[in-house]
């Protein structure tokens, strides 16, 4: 191939990959395994006489069933009727409502997405795709709702909870306002009451971050401990009332990436995790050398998510984590990445703040000379301050004169002259 | 609607594959549970990379992919012929595709999707690599729907003509005609930005 456009696509295709990474493959794979899930297994009769028995036992719970069950439970949003199937995303800035003819709802945050898996007057269930869902299940006797992200369930009677399922770092985060619920996952159950926080994180998802959780598993007094010590093994139990806390359990406000994402002493492995491996690869040389902190467990929490494309959420962990102890840790492709997140989430103050802390502390970085044209950006884009905007561009120009950028930096730069 | 069968001239048939998709067709046809999964572990990576290679590395990428698995395991039994389940699959993936560019350009004609759905969220490896995607995918963005997935088949996943057609569903003269009616459009397209008008020009002295 010896076309201009052809040589392009190609390294379009160099620079874009096959496809997103292994954990997001595995969550895809396991949502198409969903779908053609096992039936339940059919029981041949031993006998002739079990099927008259059979059918008399029907009879009679048909004829002993709570008044209640025999109205047909529909489901609503904004007044239009949904189908059990239905794939429910809300949008960027609103949430969605969900609501149910007993008087139940359930609120998908913005930019949560589930589906509507079942709604049988025995049993409610909704997949929980990405985001927060907050219920509040009015009791109906022998109805059960559930709530199922990855490998856990949720599962709750009569209970005002939110479930929030970080689909990045397979993570599930459970809170009960009022009621209890039952928590299921591969290893086992527990059980939260009211004022309760559970976080569970998918061990099979992302065997990286799941290896190295070391936070203290401490169940509360409150607290049912787990059938199974597997589950409770991998949860941080945490009050989310302001109660007391026990001295071993870690506080309400602890950041919950963080926390699960401290090394276990005794942990069966050590290399980093996939997701943050292509980062380290694309980290220069100098670039590791002058960071303290590349790689370590909370660096890779937020970096796992700006891999898997959710800037929002990235953005966020990283916040908890710290920003300016960011800024003045991470490696200069990292400080690229989280101003990258914060452009895309809109958010200008925290991209200007780490494109300055790349240019300040990596000012021979051919990367610091792009920052400034990113900073040309984000007062143009955002701050919608052109003059700012202008000089940004300006000192683009004089640092890189024939770099890649530099033809668009002129044209805005022509642009913004033409507007004064 | 008769399922057309399709064969690809790309892939040649190799007994692995081949004996995982006549397994694969078996579980179908006795309604195993295992069908989902066993579906994914064959052609899971060819549709990622189909759908990642046509529409970038969208935020919806995962949600295209589960939308393609399910239209898939509802026409699955259709296809009797396990070598023509790649050309199938294929085929499948590139309407899917389709629907949704469709779909995105009326949503946003009704202002109910913003621009932001076409930033491409690959971590790749500079700004600058980033920059060249978002740019190249916005410029495809403004394709027609057949020119741009004609255009991604063939120039950036670099499929056969005929693998091409044969996933467009069209002769192999229409894909031809949409390839040229897309490379003109994307040049012209292209020379409005300046970064991508520059990378073209470099690349044009390379030659």
């Amino acid at each position: 191939m010896t076309d201009p456009l052809q040589r392009l696509a190609r390294e379009v295709a160099r620079n874009l990959g096959d496809g997103p990474g292994p954990v997001r493959r595995e969550r895809q794979r396991a949502a198409v395994a969903r779908l053609t899930a096992a039936p339940r297994p059919r029981r041949e009769p031993n006998a002739w006489w079990l099927l008259p028995l059979a059918a008399a036992v029907l009879l009679a719970m048909f004829l002993a069933r709570p008044a209640t069950l025999s109205a047909p439970l529909t489901v609503t949003v904004a007044q239009q009727a949904v189908m059990v199937g239905a794939w429910l995303a809300a949008p960027e800035r609103e949430a969605l409502v969900l609501d149910f003819s007993d008087d139940s709802r359930a609120e998908l945050a913005a930019r949560a997405a589930a589906r509507l898996t079942r709604a049988e007057p025995a049993h409610v269930e909704l997949a929980l795709e990405r985001g927060t869902v907050t219920l509040h299940v009015v009791a109906v006797p022998d109805r059960a709702w559930s709530v199922s992200a990855g490998p856990f369930t949720v599962a709750l009677t009569d209970a005002d909870a939110s479930a929030t399922w970080i689909s990045a770092t397979a993570t599930l985060i459970v809170e009960v306002h009022r009621g209890s619920v039952d928590v299921a996952g591969p290893d086992g159950a527990t059980h939260l009451r009211a004022g309760q926080r559970l976080e569970l994180r998918d061990r099979s998802a992302e065997p990286g971050l799941l290896a190295r959780s070391d936070v203290p598993i401490t169940p509360h007094a409150n607290a049912s401990p787990a059938p199974a010590g597997d589950l409770s093994a991998e949860a941080a139990l945490l009050e989310a009332s302001s109660g007391p806390t026990p001295a071993a359990a870690p506080s309400a406000d602890a950041p919950l990436l963080e926390a699960q994402a401290i090394d276990r002493p005794s942990g069966p492995r050590a290399s980093p995790p996939a997701a943050s491996s292509s980062r380290s690869a694309a980290r220069s040389p100098a670039a590791n050398s002058s960071s303290s902190s590349a790689g370590s467990p909370a660096e890779t929490a937020w970096i796992a998510l700006a891999e898997a494309g959710d800037c929002a959420a990235a953005l966020a962990a990283a916040e908890r984590h710290g920003l300016s102890q960011l800024h003045a840790t991470l490696a200069a492709a990292d400080l690229d990445l989280l101003a990258h997140c914060a452009r895309v989430a809109g958010d200008a103050p925290r991209a200007r703040d780490a494109l300055l802390a790349l240019r300040r502390r990596f000012p021979a970085d051919p990367r610091a000379h792009t920052a400034a044209f990113l900073l040309g950006r984000v007062a143009l884009d955002l701050d919608r301050d052109p003059a700012r905007a202008a000089d940004w561009f300006k000192k683009y120009l004089s640092e890189a004169p024939d770099g890649a950028l530099a033809a668009d930096a002129r044209r805005r730069l022509d642009e913004l002259d033409a507007l004064h | 609607m008769p399922l057309r069968v399709v064969h690809s001239d790309h892939e040649p048939a190799r007994p692995g594959p081949a004996d995982a998709a006549t397994s694969l067709l078996e579980l179908v046809h006795t309604g195993d549970p295992r069908t989902g999964a066993a579906l994914f572990d064959l052609v899971g990576a060819q549709v990622n990379r189909l759908v990642w290679r046509v529409l970038g590395a969208d935020e919806d990428h995962d949600d295209l992919v589960q939308q393609v698995f399910v239209a898939l395991l509802a026409g699955l039994k259709r296809v009797r012929e396990p070598e023509a389940l790649r050309g199938w699959v294929a085929a499948v993936t590139v309407n899917t595709v389709r629907s949704e560019i469709r779909r995105r350009r009326v949503r946003r004609l009704f202002g109910m999707q913003a621009a932001a759905a076409e930033q491409v969220h690959t971590p790749a490896a500079s700004h600058e690599a980033r920059e060249l995607l978002e740019r190249t995918y916005g410029v495809l963005a403004r394709l027609p729907a057949d020119e741009r997935i004609a255009f991604a088949l063939r120039f950036i996943d670099e499929q056969p003509l005929g693998d091409v057609a044969a996933a467009c569903d069209c002769s192999l003269a229409t894909v031809k005609r949409r390839l040229s009616a897309a490379q003109a459009r994307f040049r012209r397209l292209a020379e409005r930005d300046p970064m991508l008008a520059e990378h073209l020009r470099e690349l044009e002295v390379k030659r």
